[in-house]
């Protein structure tokens, strides 16, 4: 198992060194197929207020993570008590994964912003936020939550979206989101699995529990 | 195992007889076939349903991989043998270790969750489900089952993202959606547990059917017996399969457990079984009726028969020791 002993101690390292190139394949890949989506979309003004409202959910997120990470310290989460007996591997890669996660919020603002450009429509801006965290082991709380909230979303908007490739997109989102909600309910020791489908939000209202973080908008 | 000796009701269906039972383009064919034969009349069902149905039975034959692959995993491996594995004593820490094999079970539940509602979706649509393939998956250890593990769940996002939007019916996109985003989670934490970025990139990919097929071959096999799709059967009065001692000449059959995968009535047909000393049943196509023993002392031996609208049908027995 050599192979994996290798892996392990490369696991940051290698992978923030591959996300950078997966960051601008994404980009080229995804941002255009979405852009040929988008003229082809036949009803513009529907998928443009549908692509606001996960827009609107993205610049929270995207938010939240900018603010947190350069609040709180890779030694803060460190020391939190969430991470304690998940061991060094899982324990010194938090940082680097919690900042993984950011750039992906921010890489799908600029994606949903450009798409929103593309079909005549005008991005909705970023509000004013206060999530009201104080420790590592609060901020770790609210982004489970905003994940969660995030893949239900989705999950929710993406049947109404006419155009088929802005559907696939919105679907490949989707599961990124998951995968971050399943890293966040593992850290704060929520089951990952407990539910063997996700729900499907059945409004574009911005949920409550998320929407309580927006001071001024 | 089969699902037979489960406590559960039983699981067994009868639907493709003889060379219909080919696997692969042959099934799907059917499936179209028969998607666009029962559709005509008195029925929402269009052709535009029979691409969906037939989307359905492609994700129906990737669940039930990964189903099986949970089952045979989980009966092979001991929690003991999660817990000494290298990729725990690698992550190190108590926390994986301790969570591992609970984990494990909840996504073999979550699969066998998708695989039944990909079935009563399939049949609400008028369509016949596909039974699952024969495998072979190739688990050694606890370790080699985690990497196969990671191999599939991979497998399965991204078949799930790139269906999606081929769906006409907006509810079995939201469905597909709402399983894509489940695999999504199982596949971060395989990713996890095999020390590789749990998220890749801020868009997952995408599948064709062909790629997935292609992809997921590695683990077809040929010339096992499968499971059919379930029609549950269960004897309520005596229990299914069961053996009863009576000094009475009279027993009460009651079927009335028996429900159906597909949602459609049921009929009834109780039976004496070859062999049997003489039985007179009063209603032999109620649910509930009453056996009289004619035969004097001996081993009497009863069937039930459960057909539902659509044809699908399951059969069990019972023994009666009649000692006067």
């Amino acid at each position: 198992m050599s192979e994996l002993n290798v892996s392990m101690q490369g696991v940051s390292e290698r992978g923030m060194g591959r996300r950078e190139m997966f960051l601008r394949s994404a980009a080229l890949f995804g941002g255009g197929a979405l852009l040929t989506g988008a003229l082809h979309a036949q009803s513009p003004t529907t998928d443009v207020t549908l692509l606001n409202y996960a827009l609107s959910i993205e610049n929270l997120e995207a938010a939240f993570y900018a603010q947190g990470l350069a609040q709180i310290s890779s030694a803060d989460f460190a020391n939190s008590t969430f991470i304690q007996n998940f061991g060094s591997v899982i324990g010194g890669d938090v940082y680097a994964y919690l900042s993984l996660i950011r750039d992906h919020e921010a890489q799908h603002v600029r994606t949903l912003q450009s798409l929103i450009t593309g079909l005549g429509g005008t991005p909705v801006k970023p509000c004013s936020y206060n999530f009201g965290y104080k420790t590592a082991d609060g901020f770790v709380t609210v982004a489970a939550l905003l994940e969660n909230t995030g893949v239900t979303a989705y999950a929710g908007a993406l049947n109404q979206i006419q155009s088929a490739s802005i559907k696939t997109a919105a679907a490949t989102i989707a599961t990124v989101e998951a995968r971050h909600a399943f890293y966040l309910n593992l850290l704060t020791g929520t089951s990952p699995f407990a539910s063997s489908f996700d729900s499907a939000a059945t409004s574009l209202a911005i949920p409550a529990a998320v929407a309580q973080y927006i001071t001024a908008c | 195992m089969t699902n037979k000796e489960m406590s559960q009701p039983v699981s067994r269906r009868n639907w493709f007889a003889g060379s219909a039972a080919l696997l692969g383009a042959g099934a799907v064919s059917s499936v179209l076939a028969r998607a666009q034969s029962t559709c005509g009349v008195g029925s929402s069902c269009t052709g535009a349903a029979a691409g969906d149905i037939n989307l359905l039975n492609f994700l129906l034959r990737l669940d039930n991989l990964e189903s099986a692959f949970y089952q045979k995993g989980l009966a092979m491996i001991t929690p003991a043998s999660f817990q000494n594995s290298v990729t725990v004593q690698t992550i190190g820490g108590t926390k994986v270790g301790a969570n591992l094999y609970s984990y494990i079970g909840a996504i073999a539940q979550n699969e066998q969750d998708h695989v039944n509602a990909l079935i009563q979706t399939i049949y609400s649509l008028d369509g016949v489900p596909q039974p699952p393939d024969c495998y072979n998956f190739g688990i050694t250890t606890a370790d080699s089952f985690l990497q196969i593990a990671q191999t599939i769940e991979t497998i399965g996002v991204m078949a799930y993202n790139g269906a999606v939007a081929m769906f006409q019916s907006p509810l079995l996109q939201t469905l597909a959606a709402t399983i894509a985003t489940v695999e999504a989670r199982h596949a971060a934490y395989l990713n996890l547990l095999n020390l590789t970025l749990l998220y890749p990139g801020p868009f997952d990919t995408t599948q064709t059917m062909s790629q997935t097929l292609s992809a997921i071959g590695q683990f077809m096999t040929t010339g096992c017996i499968t499971q059919p799709v379930p029609l549950t059967l269960a004897l309520a009065s005596p229990t299914q399969h069961s053996t009863v001692t009576t000094n009475q000449s009279t027993v009460q059959l009651n079927g009335s457990l028996s429900t159906s995968a597909t949602g459609k009535p049921l009929t009834y047909l109780w039976q004496q079984n070859l062999g049997s000393p003489l039985v007179a049943i009063a209603n032999d196509t109620s649910v509930i009726t009453t056996a009289t023993l004619l035969g004097g002392t001996g081993v009497y031996a009863i069937s039930l028969l459960v057909t539902d609208s659509l044809g699908n049908n399951d059969q069990d027995s019972l023994t009666i020791v009649y000692k006067p």
